[in-house]
């Protein structure tokens, strides 16, 4: 049987959450709205975004073995690579104003990677609340 | 309560529940249609080992069938262990935990 632990959030805009929280799969939802998506893709590796393709509005984010995502190490906060190639060229600007505006950036922070001798800039992604989140796994 | 069993493209068993499909469709309605599709993702989809969890992978398949601009379906399968209700022997226990439709760069 799925063991679902469901809490819910207000956000800063007043606009409540739900988070849903898989134990046995080790999976968290966080639902921002119910509702049939038009839209989702890969953030990354491990968090998938569902949304509304006409309004831009997020509907769900999801990570993926998430206990492990919150795992910090000797060096420091954890950074995700953003799946910036896999995702397609008409969703990109879609992508992008959801994850700087609410209510992803309550939960998302960018960043960037400059390496050495390279010319592209690899973009990534930190949680932002992950003690908040904690409490729900 | 069924379960639907279904091998990958190595000959590993992985099980589908009945309530875990339930919870799929009403959460991410967009594949409530498509309880094949998503087993045939696992059949013949390409598998990735999450690098956060090497017991956790992604199964990822093109899916013409989903109302676009979805044209993909992925799948999480967590490979666990657990004991068996005969004698407690330790098994193999391999689930679809979610699934979710989305846009594959064409």
């Amino acid at each position: 049987m799925i063991n679902l632990e469901k809490r819910e959030l207000t956000l800063s805009t007043g606009q409540i959450a739900w988070y849903e929280y898989d134990r046995e799969g080790d999976v968290l939802e966080i639902i921002f709205q119910r509702g049939e998506a038009t839209g989702a893709i890969e953030l990354t590796e491990s968090m998938i975004l569902r949304f509304d393709w006409k309004t831009n509005a997020p509907l769900s984010l999801s990570f993926i073995s998430f206990s492990r995502l919150l795992q910090q190490n000797q060096y420091g906060e954890v950074h995700f690579q953003l799946l910036t190639d896999e995702w397609p060229d008409e969703a990109r600007d879609k992508i992008w104003t959801m994850i700087q505006t609410t209510p992803l950036n309550e939960f998302l922070k960018l960043s960037s990677y400059a390496p050495a001798h390279a010319h592209q800039i690899i973009l990534m992604t930190a949680i932002k609340q992950p003690n908040l989140l904690a409490q729900a796994a | 309560m069924r379960k639907w069993f279904v091998h990958d493209s190595d000959g590993r068993e992985i099980y589908l529940t009945e309530e875990r499909w339930e919870h799929i469709a009403n959460e991410h309605s967009e594949l409530r249609n498509h309880l094949e599709d998503v087993l045939n993702t696992v059949r013949r989809g390409k598998r990735r080992q999450q690098p956060q969890d090497p017991q956790a992978y992604v199964y990822r398949l093109r899916c013409g069938t989903l109302r676009p601009p979805f044209n993909g379906i992925l799948v999480v399968v967590v490979f666990r262990f657990a004991p068996t209700e005969n004698n407690g022997d330790i098994v193999a226990n391999n689930f679809v935990v979610s699934a979710w439709g989305i846009m594959m760069r064409d």
